[in-house]
């Protein structure tokens, strides 16, 4: 006489418990054993666009080729023999195992110059999908539009600094407004030539030379005009104007360069901001009591 | 089984001869042109491979490479490139976007190898591997070159003194001391030698020719002044991140080939 649980023509409820707690017991086996050996999809052949894989990580054939021209690069790599090919190819293996045991490791967490190297990285990831758009030639000209200020070109000036004594300054500022030549006036009213300028001078070099006050009082001044008396630390001084050629606003296609890419970085750093947004809004981020 | 398969097949035939005619060279032709199908996309795909296999300075000299490449990289910078270059690659000086057909290169030698890098890295774009060594310099501006702040700003004089020793050095008519009181600038306190050379320029870091009479953002007295004066920085996006790799080297194979005609289209075939 054979047990209930063994005959298998009688329902046996023993026999149904053992046998789900078996199949548990399997399942969960199995499930942990994928779990902890787990490497994904995985291909014996290497992509054509591929030099290798390792751990099915890709080594891009377009590196390994701009190796070879960094490395050798006087000579034509096609000539290369097969043991330098398989030495550049060792070193990039090499590298990938290495970044690979970076990763496990997670030496962000501990080494700095890896946290800036992945935050710059991440970045210019960004900025590359924002970069190789091509913004529309509508877009750039409203750019152009609401920033047309700061899209003209330097303004240059030729004038003289002259510094005449205290007594003789008023003359000769007007003798100067009434034509008389600078070189004259100098004569005339024992005044000198600063030197501060030196001929055709851009706005900028402009108002190093002379200072902003006295820049101020030069860049409003036209062409044959004589600036008002003013006193300064070092004198009393008046401005004469050869030419003044004011910052002349540029045309949308003369500012284009400049127009394009400073409307690309507003861009880079809208999606560079939106981005930082995302990465907050799903992290979760506690903070320490003394700082909230 | 093998029972079991004859009988399916015999199936099969009484099914088939069941079908009226005009449903049977349907089927027949549905089934010839899944096949020819097959075997041109594996035949292309072969032929993709065998491309990314092999250098491009080696396919740019094969015929054959350079007949599967160039109308498919057309295609790719029909979609990418030409709506900064143009559908021939002509370029623009307004924009500073540079001629892909005259052989006149900037960066590299014009080799496919030297085009594929830049289709792959970019110039200036945010890639480590872009070429990025150098930009003109802006020598209107207080500080005109910030990676180099050493190099002073020029006055206006100075900036058409340099034109006039370029004109001269392209052999052009001009003031002789201005011509050499602008080569003093160009070869010492300019900086200018640092990158042009002697006028020539260097391709390893984008410094161009400068006595060749070929000009990126124009040639008149005005472009001239305004490139020295307001500096320059064109930009190429890197498409390593946006084009499959075969994709990149197709198109850069075509760009290789406005400049070079092919041997079975060029002058020397005829």
């Amino acid at each position: 006489m054979i047990p209930k649980w063994m005959d298998i023509s009688q329902v046996s409820l023993t026999r149904s418990l053992v046998l789900s707690g078996v199949a548990a017991v399997i399942g969960i086996g199995i499930a942990g054993y994928a779990l902890f050996t787990a490497k994904g999809t995985s291909t014996l052949v290497v992509p054509p666009e591929d030099i290798a894989l390792v751990n099915q990580q890709p080594v891009a054939r377009s590196d390994f080729d701009l190796q070879l021209r960094a490395i050798y690069g006087q000579v034509d790599i096609n000539k290369l023999s097969q043991a330098d090919r398989i030495k550049v190819l060792d070193s990039m293996i090499r590298e990938e195992l290495y970044v690979q045991r970076g990763k496990e490791l997670d030496v962000a967490s501990v080494d700095s110059d890896v946290r800036a190297a992945m935050v710059a990285a991440v970045e210019a990831g960004i900025a590359a999908d924002v970069m190789a758009s091509n913004p529309a030639d509508d877009k750039l000209r409203a750019w152009y539009d609401a920033h047309k200020d700061t899209y003209s070109n330097e303004g240059v000036m030729t004038a003289r600094d002259l510094v005449f004594p205290a007594d003789t300054a008023a003359a000769a500022q007007k003798a100067l407004s009434s034509g008389t030549s600078p070189d004259a006036a100098i004569a005339q009213f024992k005044g000198k030539d600063s030197g501060k300028l030196n001929g055709e001078e851009f706005y900028f070099a402009a108002k190093i030379h002379l200072g902003d006050a006295l820049f101020a009082v030069a860049r409003a001044l036209p062409n044959g005009g004589a600036s008002a008396v003013t006193t300064a630390p070092d004198g009393v001084h008046v401005i004469y104007m050869v030419a003044n050629k004011p910052p002349v606003p540029l045309s949308y296609e003369e500012a284009y360069s400049r127009v394009r890419a400073d409307f690309q970085k507003a861009a880079v750093d809208r999606v560079q901001k939106a981005d930082e947004g995302f990465f907050r809004k799903r992290a979760n981020i506690l903070i320490a009591a003394d700082l909230k | 089984m093998v029972g079991i398969s004859l009988g399916s097949l015999k199936k099969l035939g009484r099914w088939v001869s069941g079908l009226s005619v005009l449903t049977r060279t349907v089927g027949a032709l549905v089934i010839v042109v899944l096949i020819a199908a097959s075997a041109w996309g594996l035949s292309v795909s072969k032929a993709q491979a065998n491309l990314l296999r092999t250098d491009p300075d080696l396919e740019s000299t094969d015929p054959a490479s350079m007949k599967f490449a160039t109308p498919r990289g057309e295609a790719v910078f029909k979609k990418d490139c030409a709506v900064c270059h143009g559908a021939q690659g002509k370029g623009d000086v307004t924009r500073g976007v540079p001629d892909l057909a005259d052989n006149d290169w900037l960066y590299g030698v014009g080799a496919a190898s030297d085009i594929e890098t830049t289709v792959l890295y970019g110039i200036r774009a945010p890639n480590r591997k872009t070429w990025n060594l150098a930009d003109m310099p802006a020598f209107a501006r207080k500080i005109p070159y910030a990676r180099e702040p050493t190099i002073p700003p020029l006055t206006p004089g100075d900036i058409n003194d340099v034109i006039a020793f370029l004109d001269s050095q392209s052999g052009q008519k001009v003031d002789a001391e201005a011509a050499t009181r602008g080569g003093a600038i160009f070869s010492n306190r300019g900086g200018c030698y640092d990158c042009h050379g002697d006028g020539h320029g260097d391709s390893a870091i984008g410094g161009p020719n400068l006595v060749d009479n070929i000009w990126l953002f124009g040639g008149t007295q005005k472009q001239k002044f305004d490139s020295i004066a307001y500096g320059r920085a064109g930009y190429c996006p890197a498409w390593v991140t946006r084009l499959k790799p075969g994709k990149i080297r197709e198109v850069a194979l075509y760009v290789y080939s406005l400049s070079h005609q092919s041997p079975a289209k060029g002058p020397s075939a005829q």
